[in-house]
């Protein structure tokens, strides 16, 4: 009995706290102070050295084209992230302000207002076999074309990084061609490169300049693509609101310093140089597959002589990809909108920035190049 | 007519020690230990929904509501895929079960006897101890690469990697227990003509056994810790796998709940070697309590 009125009277004393404390609504939620407009700014910019679809980011950090747009004393430091996810994750937490992402992780960023607003400012490219590239064991037969590889799945080992953009592709490729492997498997780069040497899997789908370097290696074959199945693939630029709405001139010259690395990536003259500085910032890869990871050619490219084109604004095209995207991850559970809210697309400082010069998107393709530059 | 007794507070009281009977489980609820385990979590779940929702404290804003987890894992139609009315939640529960049965099962075949011969036999212990010390702090996720290469079948490398660290947790707690033992038993054994095997089995084992126990309590929790880096190679199936996904497709409220999930079998589990511990060391809880200790 003694201990019942113990606990009557601890649990009134703990009732008596819990509410006490609830009602001092203290609101500590920190906000990120970016200085005043002018100011020097201090930048954390997630990028993606392994996705080449991205690689204006790459191509920003070699050539430091933000030096000439951003209030002098500025710093800006590049971290990578080895799948769009790590980067969306550290833009929520307030880590990163910038990011360069694949399209999966982009939209999934703009859905999260809860944790973090992300917006979406600019579209880095657009392609059907960047992020969408399918490849086999290589003692695989020989298919007769890209679809029969496709069916070939069927009752297969299948793997993918799930949550990039290659998880898309795979997903609505298998509802497209009905195919059913035996598994679908979650695993990241570094362990289906191991499960291609141990020849644990029959397929994966992987991005590029990856893709190239299993090819490469010998550990895997490249038989089919967006290509094949009339799927695209996109990298998108995506900002956190409290950056654009507190510094909206960093905002316009991250815009003006983006559209410079998209114009120079576009230009084959540059070719080269576009390969040193992805040498640069990569490890792992050759020259070879680096090199035709951006202008390399492939039999599933039906003939294409555009790797990726270069929006930098949401054109029609990136819109639709969009679009079409949002719906498929609902369905997928993967994000709980079936669409983007109105304001998740931010194209004003993207359209500023071409009219300044007077450009129309989109500004660019990066084309095959044959023999690929080395 | 009433009863007399009935307003007698001896006779209430004597009823009371009646119906509540030690052992039984109105007597388990209503013990202290319930009751200091249910304001445990309270003041867990208040600190949570105040940190997050009311004081919105910095960092903590961030993080997913209390309130958010909790209608998603009760959903019938759970917005990302998971909750207790969804087959595929149970799958994932049976699948890191299975695991982490597999696992701390060939942990406690293979590191017990290795940590009864490390703390037995000198000229043992200076063969292996070495390579055994340089191994250990190698991290479950050092071991990925080599462990999909060294098996053959997908589920043998997560196996595996939950075995590891809870090989050597087993061993090293089995090594101490027989180190523990009282050097004039051997003596007194030895003195009574005892044979190598002899002195083994009734001194080592029964020695080290309480350190065993302990050991394994440790092991099993350590088994479900590094589930989530072995399941980072399943590629499907689990609740590391449910975390490592939704950490990719940025799914919160169902990162909590695999969390969640995890923290709940992983306490069972633990719960369960403790109950077989104490059931086996019944004779040592007599020996205690016989010394007055």
């Amino acid at each position: 009995m003694k201990f019942l009125s113990i606990k009557k009277q601890s649990l009134k004393v703990l009732l008596a706290g819990v509410v006490g404390l609830g009602s001092i609504p203290l609101s500590f939620a920190d906000n990120i102070d970016y200085g005043k407009v002018g100011s020097p700014i201090n930048l954390v910019v997630g990028y993606q050295p392994y996705y080449t679809e991205s690689w204006s980011g790459v191509i920003m950090r070699g050539k430091k084209f933000y030096e000439k747009y951003l209030p002098k004393g500025s710093t800006v430091e590049f971290q990578v992230g080895l799948q769009g996810a790590i980067i969306v994750n550290n833009m929520l937490a307030g880590k990163q302000q910038i990011g360069y992402l694949g399209d999966m992780p982009a939209i999934v960023s703009t859905t999260k207002p809860e944790v973090a607003d992300i917006r979406l400012v600019g579209v880095l490219g657009i392609s059907n076999d960047m992020c969408n590239v399918v490849l086999v064991r290589p003692d695989a037969p020989d298919f007769k074309t890209p679809k029969d590889a496709l069916q070939w799945l069927n009752g297969k080992i299948m793997a993918a990084p799930k949550g990039s953009c290659v998880d898309r592709f795979v997903l609505d490729t298998f509802k497209k061609e009905n195919i059913k492997p035996e598994s679908y498997l979650n695993q990241n780069i570094e362990v289906i490169t191991s499960n291609f040497r141990a020849k644990k899997i029959d397929g994966a789908a992987i991005w590029e300049p990856t893709a190239s370097k299993l090819v490469e290696e010998g550990l895997a074959k490249r038989v089919a693509s967006g290509y094949t199945v009339g799927l695209s693939d996109g990298a998108f630029l995506a900002m956190r609101d409290d950056l654009i709405k507190a510094r909206p001139d960093i905002a316009q010259a991250w815009m003006n310093a983006e559209l410079d690395a998209q114009l120079f990536l576009a230009d084959e003259k540059n070719a080269k140089e576009v390969i040193d500085i992805g040498m640069a910032y990569t490890t792992g890869f050759t020259r070879t597959s680096i090199a035709k990871s951006v202008y390399g050619q492939s039999p599933d490219q039906m003939g294409s002589k555009v790797r990726f084109t270069l929006p930098f604004t949401f054109t029609p095209d990136a819109r639709k990809l969009v679009v079409g995207a949002t719906s498929f991850l609902k369905e997928m559970k993967a994000i709980n909108v079936a669409e983007l809210r109105s304001d998740a697309i931010v194209t004003k400082f993207a359209d500023e920035a071409l009219k300044a010069r007077n450009l129309k998107a989109p500004v660019g393709d990066v084309t095959v190049i044959n023999p690929a530059p080395n | 007519m009433t009863n007399s007794n009935e307003s007698n507070p001896a006779v209430k009281q004597r009823r009371l020690s009646f119906e509540i009977r030690e052992g039984s489980l109105l007597a388990k609820i209503l013990s202290p230990r319930l009751f200091l385990m249910l304001v445990g979590f309270i003041i867990f779940l208040g600190f949570w929904h105040l940190s997050v929702e009311v004081w919105r404290l910095p960092r903590f804003a961030q993080m997913p509501a209390l309130r958010t987890v909790v209608a998603e894992i009760l959903s019938p139609n759970p917005t990302y895929g998971i909750s207790i009315f969804v087959g595929e939640y149970y799958q994932h529960i049976l699948a890191s079960c299975l695991r982490v049965f597999i696992a701390f099962a060939l942990a406690t075949i293979l590191g017990v006897p290795m940590g009864l011969f490390l703390g037995w036999s000198t000229k043992f212990r200076e063969y292996v101890f070495p390579v055994f010390e340089m191994l250990r702090p190698i991290p479950i996720l050092a071991w990925v690469p080599l462990a999909i290469i060294m098996f053959t079948s997908l589920e043998a490398p997560v196996i595996f990697l939950a075995f590891l660290a809870s090989f050597f947790v087993t061993a090293l707690n089995t090594m101490l227990g027989v180190e523990s033992i009282d050097e004039s038993y051997f003596r007194a054994a030895k003195c009574l003509g005892a044979k190598d095997y002899q002195v083994f089995l009734n001194v080592v084992i029964p020695g080290a056994t309480p350190f065993i126990f302990t050991g394994l309590q440790i092991s099993i929790g350590v088994c479900w810790f590094s589930l989530v880096a072995a399941e980072m190679v399943s590629g499907q199936f689990g609740l590391g796998y449910i975390i490592n996904t939704s950490y990719t497709n940025v799914r919160y409220p169902t990162i909590i709940i695999g969390m969640v999930t995890l923290g709940f079998f992983g306490y069972l589990t633990s719960a369960m070697v403790r109950a077989v511990g104490k059931r086996l060391m019944q004779w040592r809880m007599r020996e205690l309590a016989l010394s007055g200790n």
